[in-house]
């Protein structure tokens, strides 16, 4: 390909999708990704005895990539949300929330090569936070509009969902049934009943048929270290695929964009890559920036049009604000019976009670819950040794006889409202390889959101004891750690452009040939659902509005 | 979803903290001022294999020693140099404890003497040079112990993961094999 019509920075949920629905259509895109490729057959290490001595195998470590702003201090009142071990007490010592890590994968196909595969559509109250509660943003359209992209993206990534599609209004059905819950799944759906909850199939990007060429899943519960079947749709697996196979598309990795080139006429010329130190120049009539909520803003911010230090595309003063988390709960204890809960997908089943913004009683924005023993990293020995077990000698090998399996977890997250105290900027005093400063994370919790926080962990301590639980061995939460795996809204879309970064095509008010096409566009965050459909189905959306300009 | 992260990290930054610490226990005092060569020399890690087979006995499932933990955990320390000082420190600590109770080394003891002095190790103060290095090879033992298939038979866990999976995952699970 000489010159694209297309750019597009970064292949993950966002940035794959685009590249995809525009190639489909014809148009010439290039995908600048500054990671590798990954290949899941020989770096997924599932089959090996060294499986749980490693996390996701990531080739680019993503430690130290961005730096964090002081975290608030921690206050008696809500030492019930502190994280903790039975065996090691307080997991985090100090009187600061700590700052653990920003969760994200640097690669083709982005994070969701490391993510558990929840395929959820928005709550349609929870787009319209502004108008209905007063607080966030309105999301510049509605549910309706963005669910025939919704069916669009499940079919493209085979979802496998249930029948009964509640609030979420479905015109097609999911392309692949629901899962079978997993023996542990069904013993906390037992727990749910008992309160008078529903406990229902969570729609899931892993196949339960084959699928596309794709083989069915087979309930390793492995899903976030990177699935060596191939079945879970990893948008290097579904979108990336799928552009390049239309000849339409190349991508080029290890290509870290560095700035985007400003000319005359509110048009961006050109972007500049660095690879190896070289630096590339390449130019096209249209960009996207689909970076993830943090590094878009970045490099955005990174981009300053001459004359300015302002960054590109923030003539709102919005570009990194409203940065939006993920706040989550999650208790672990240990059931009486045998349960095998090493078994089964991470994330089976959902109970959605409580995702409408006005569901928990007292504070605005819903959550949801879901089992969580697999992504507690609570099914293999070395952790049951380590954090369930413990001790050492014969007791302590009987005690591993008896309980392994028997760990049941239940996690839930919610709605992360925006703060002012919650963005990110670039770091005055550190900077990358290529001399650029690095993306800082602020991270406030208001009271607001620990009081959501405090509902989701009693909800998570209820529903455990009413599943059988009768001893609590870990809780983990995110009041004590920012720990964030979805984060949202930095380049926040709205129809004004003196409120929003992008318009409801995801384009730039004032730079029209600049798109944003990740979380970054959120304007809220939903009451916990998992964002990865959602980020796909607005890139759809805008790829199909652009072929309109193109 | 929701992720796990802090046991990992705060185990190592804990250790490691820990071990600066150390400086101030003798005969940590005069191990730690020779280089590591000489540290090899003079401290000896014979205790090891003894101090892990305390840990993980053979039952109905292998030793620690019968999976080559020793072996394992000496080259991940060597890897480490603050980690090789402390399996030195710590062995010597053992061998000190033993000559107290009747002038032999540590691994000449009997499995109950063993015991006592690895309940001692367990029990002392929060940042000692005994309860650092209880802790630290209790956590990797675990790790490099529980990542040998021979140690999941009794447990009843048909790993790894893939590349057969969990087809029964709906179903109760079947009792492990004894
Ligand atoms: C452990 C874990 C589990 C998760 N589970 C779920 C789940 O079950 N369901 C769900 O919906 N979501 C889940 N998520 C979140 C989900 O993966 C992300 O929300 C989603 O992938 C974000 O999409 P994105 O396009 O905004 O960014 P990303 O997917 O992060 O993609 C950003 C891309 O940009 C590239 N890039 C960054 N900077 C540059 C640069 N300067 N130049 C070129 N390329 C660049 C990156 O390499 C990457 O490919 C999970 C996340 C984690 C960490
Ligand atoms: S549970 Fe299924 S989707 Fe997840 S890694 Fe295993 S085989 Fe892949």
């Amino acid at each position: 390909m000489t010159r694209p019509q297309v750019v597009v920075i970064g292949s993950g949920a966002g940035g794959a999708a685009f590249a995809w629905a525009l190639a489909d259509a014809g148009v010439q895109v290039q995908i600048l990704e500054a990671g590798p490729r990954y290949d899941p057959l020989k770096d997924y290490l599932l089959a090996s005895n060294g499986w749980e001595q490693q996390g996701f195998p990531a080739k680019v470590p993503i430690a130290g990539r961005q730096t964090h702003a002081p975290l608030q201090l921690l206050e008696n009142r809500w030492a019930d949300l502190r994280s903790w071990n039975h065996l090691t007490g307080h997991s985090l010592a100090s009187d600061r929330r700590s700052f653990l890590a920003y969760n994200h994968v640097i690669g083709v196909g982005g994070t969701t090569l490391h993510f558990t595969g929840e395929s959820h559509r928005m709550h349609p109250l929870a787009m319209q936070m502004q108008s209905r509660f007063d607080v966030a943003a309105d999301w510049p359209f509605d549910y309706a509009e963005l669910e025939p992209f919704y069916v669009e993206a499940e079919r493209l990534i085979g979802v496998a969902g249930p029948s009964d599609p509640g609030v979420r209004t479905r015109s097609a059905p999911y392309p692949l049934p629901a899962h079978n819950l997993s023996y542990a799944s069904q013993k906390l759906g037992k727990g749910c009943r008992k309160l008078g909850l529903s406990w229902t199939a969570n729609p899931v990007a892993s196949l339960s048929r084959a699928y596309d060429g794709r083989p069915p899943c087979n309930y390793c519960g492995n899903c976030t270290r990177g699935c060596p079947r191939l079945d879970k749709g990893t948008a290097d697996l579904t979108f990336i695929a799928k552009a390049l196979a239309t000849g339409n598309c190349t991508i080029t990795t290890g290509a870290y964009v560095l700035r985007l080139l400003a000319g005359s006429n509110d048009r961006v010329k050109a972007v500049v890559y660095g690879s190896t130190r070289r630096q590339h120049r390449v130019e096209a009539d249209y960009f996207a920036v689909a970076c993830g909520a943090v590094e878009t803003p970045r490099l955005l911010l990174n981009s300053s049009p001459a004359g300015s230090s302002d960054g590109l595309a923030n003539e709102s003063g919005l570009v990194g604000r409203n940065f939006m988390e993920t706040l989550f709960w999650a208790s672990a204890g240990l059931h009486p019976e045998p349960l095998g809960s090493h078994r089964g997908l991470p994330s089976d089943a959902i109970c959605w009670d409580y995702n409408a913004p006005d569901a928990i009683p007292g504070v605005v924005g819903g959550c949801r819950f879901s089992p969580s023993t697999a992504e507690a990293d609570l099914i293999g020995p070395i952790n049951y040794a380590r954090r369930v077990v413990g001790g050492w000698g014969r007791s302590h090998k009987t005690s591993m006889r008896e309980q392994f399996g028997r760990m049941l977890a239940v996690g839930g997250i919610g709605e992360n409202l925006p703060d002012e105290r919650s963005f990110i900027d670039l770091d005055p005093n550190e900077k990358d390889a290529f001399d650029l400063p690095k993306a800082r994370i602020h991270s406030h919790l208001a009271a607001t959101e620990i009081e959501r926080l405090d509902f989701i962990a009693k909800t998570c301590r209820r529903i455990l004891a009413a599943a059988g639980v009768k001893k609590v061995i870990e809780e983990y939460g995110s009041y004590d750690a920012f720990n964030a795996t979805h984060v949202f809204g930095t380049c926040r879309m709205g129809t004004e452009a003196k409120t929003s970064v992008v318009d409801s095509s995801c384009r730039s008010h004032r730079w029209r040939n600049l798109l944003v096409t990740d979380a970054s566009v959120f304007p809220s965050s939903g009451g916990g659902e998992s964002p990865a459909l959602t980020i796909s189905a607005i890139a759809l959306r805008a790829a199909r509005k652009l072929l309109h300009s193109i | 979803m929701i992720l796990i992260m802090l046991d990992k990290k705060q185990k190592r930054r804990h250790f490691l903290r820990t071990l600066v610490l150390l400086g101030s226990f003798l005969p940590a005092k005069v191990l730690l001022a020779l280089p590591v060569e000489k540290q090899r020399q003079a401290g000896s890690l014979s205790a090891l294999p003894a101090f892990l087979d305390t840990l993980i006995p053979e039952d109905i499932s292998p030793s620690a020693s019968q999976l080559n933990v020793g072996p394992d955990l000496i080259g991940r320390a060597r890897q480490e140099s603050g980690f090789e000082r402390l399996l030195i420190l710590g062995c010597t600590w053992l061998n000190e404890q033993s000559h107290k109770q009747g002038k032999q080394l540590f691994e000449n003891l009997d499995e109950a003497a063993r015991i006592a002095i690895v309940k001692t190790a367990e029990q002392s103060a929060d940042r000692s040079l005994p309860r650092v290095f209880f802790k630290a090879v209790q956590y990797y033992a675990f790790e490099i112990y529980y990542a040998h298939p021979e140690s999941w038979v009794s447990l009843g866990y048909i790993g790894p993961p893939q590349p057969v999976g969990f087809p029964d995952y709906a179903e109760p699970p079947e009792l492990p094999r004894t």
